[in-house]
């Protein structure tokens, strides 16, 4: 039950920091609290008939931690490109 | 066996003061060379501590594989505060004398490496002294 | 409360408490490696959890390749702390501050939904370990993984493939040479890397072999490819263009292709998708497992360069 109050707060934490935080790089990691808190609520909140570790929530999460570094990769890929372009990388763009 | 269980007790507690020791070191030690000498010890020790405390409960492949973590990891710790010191040195990363406040280049008494090293201090700082260069 | 609960609920605080931390600081740096060490503590999580399959992925992964790629964004910033708050009108400080306690209701209203359904799910739950028991695989996590819900695989590997694709477009396309770094590379690290390089694909192949009957399998077997990759890119003993040119694009293709070919093959005989024949599924398995090991060390290797050279560095845009 303890990894099902914290996955919740993970994922409270990671929006709250990608939608106040100004810094693209920063909601980058913010998104990436959200998704460990995600994956915290899946497995920490799983439970199989027979008391054992639930496989199926376990693959979930590894193919999400997967896709979730691919994904960060592409987005840091785009704050680079913005920087390069518009000479900053933190909100608000026009200033 | 109890005297192995105790033994295992003792080397994991002493393993677990290093790691006091070298995190006490990361928040009072003055400079970024200082406080990588600290860690260092806190890793190569420490995780030796630890290991041995483990090896000697565990049954001899177990044990084997966590010597091989150990070594893997003194290699890597070794590596990565060299590269860090280097990285810092060649950004300008000032180096605390023994008397007390940080010296740039250029200083003569008190400087570790004497003044041979202001010439190379001053060209690494050229070269990568704006704020976000990384290492 | 056992040891083993109140380890538990110093974790939990200590994630929650980096967790703000690295998203209430201004200095970047410090919240990338507050990251890495998140994703550390994450990785003891699972094994707290009976998740070493997770644990394993994580550290590797979570930690390793994504605090890699941080690092590598992070040099090619021009500035490494955040900006200075801009001036606010009371309408956006209002806004500002409502994210908190819409945030904090959003996690209450995941912790009431979960209170409410706390017995396992009537219909799944019985027949899943019959299912994990006539898999391909021992281990259950690969089993379910390459098995039970191979097509979800499958359609990872393509988004995989397609985030390749999206790094590869946004590579700035330099002129004739790659973009030279600051200054050689270490020869502490050459050294450590002729020494780790072939360990590590060792353990790669150990782990894919290992899938099948314990915890490892494909995807950290990939990870470990990947990091040494990354380590070899970073000793320049690797240059970036040989992950991306056509022997490596081919080597990429041909993996998933086999994937697919293996996917479709049963077709042909009358049977749906994904359907290993009895005798050969054990080998099928671990045919596919080879070529995703393959397919997730070349994107992760690939994406790991995409993100740090993305634009000239600072010493060169000067000049």
């Amino acid at each position: 039950m303890i990894w099902v109050v914290t996955g919740a707060g993970l994922l409270a934490v990671g929006l709250h920091g990608a939608l106040v935080r100004p810094h693209l790089m920063q909601k980058v990691i913010a998104f990436n609290v959200m998704t460990s808190g995600v994956f915290l609520l899946l497995v920490g909140g799983a439970r199989s008939v027979d008391g054992a570790p639930d496989p199926v929530a376990q693959a979930m999460v590894l193919t999400g931690i997967v896709i979730a570094v691919s994904a960060t990769a592409v987005m840091l890929g785009l704050v680079c490109r913005i920087e390069a372009m518009r000479g900053k990388a933190h909100l608000p763009e026009t200033e | 066996m109890i005297i192995r269980d105790v033994a295992s007790v003792v080397l994991l507690s002493l393993g677990s003061l290093f790691y006091v020791a070298g995190t006490v070191a990361l928040i009072r030690f003055p400079d970024v060379y200082a406080r990588l000498h600290g860690l260092s010890k806190a890793d190569n020790l420490g995780l030796g501590f630890v290991a041995m405390g483990l090896m000697i409960r565990s049954g001899w492949l177990v044990a084997a594989k966590i010597a091989f973590v150990w070594l893997f990891v003194l290699m890597s710790a070794a590596v990565s505060a060299h590269l860090l010191a280097r990285a810092a040195y060649r950004a300008g990363v000032p180096v605390t004398t023994a008397g007390g406040g940080p010296e740039h280049g250029g200083a003569a008494g008190g400087r570790w490496d004497g003044g041979g090293a202001a010439g190379t201090r001053s060209q690494g700082g050229g070269a990568a002294g704006e704020p976000g260069s990384a290492p | 409360m056992t040891p083993g609960s109140a380890f538990d609920s110093i974790l939990a605080v200590m994630l929650l408490a980096l967790a703000w931390r690295m998203l209430s600081t201004r200095d970047l740096f410090q919240a990338v490696v507050l990251f890495i060490s998140f994703g550390l503590l994450l990785a003891v999580v699972w094994a707290r959890l009976g998740a070493p399959d997770l644990a394993l992925a994580d550290a590797a992964i979570g930690a390793g390749v994504t605090g890699a790629l941080f690092l590598a964004a992070f040099g090619s910033l021009r500035s490494g702390e955040a900006a200075p708050e801009p001036p606010e009108s009371t309408a956006e400080r209002l806004a500002r501050l409502s994210a908190v306690p819409l945030c904090a209701a959003l996690a209450g209203i995941i912790l009431w939904a979960r209170a409410m359904s706390m017995a396992p799910s009537p219909v799944l739950g019985p027949l899943l370990p019959a299912a994990v028991e006539a898999a391909a695989a021992t281990s259950p996590v690969t089993a379910v993984l390459l098995d039970l819900r191979a097509w979800d695989t499958l359609l990872e590997v393509a988004v995989l493939l397609v985030a390749l694709v999206g790094g590869w477009s946004l590579r700035r396309v330099v002129g004739a040479a790659p973009t030279a770094v600051a200054f050689p590379p270490s020869q502490l690290l050459t050294s450590l890397t002729r020494l780790v390089v072939p360990v590590a694909v060792f353990l790669a192949g150990y782990l894919w072999w290992a899938g099948s009957t314990r915890p490892g399998g494909a995807f950290q077997a990939g990870a470990v490819l990947a990091a040494s990759l990354i380590l070899l890119l970073l000793a320049d003993r690797l240059a970036p263009g040989r992950l991306s040119n056509t022997p490596a694009r081919a080597v990429t293709s041909a993996a998933f292709g086999l994937f697919v070919l293996v996917a479709l093959a049963s077709l042909p005989f009358g049977r749906p998708v994904l359907d290993y024949p009895e005798g050969a599924a054990h080998a099928l398995v671990l045919i596919v497992e080879a070529a995703l090991t393959l397919l997730i060390g070349l994107i992760l290797g690939s994406l790991f360069i995409d993100g740090s050279r993305t634009m000239d560095r600072r010493e060169d845009a000067g000049s």
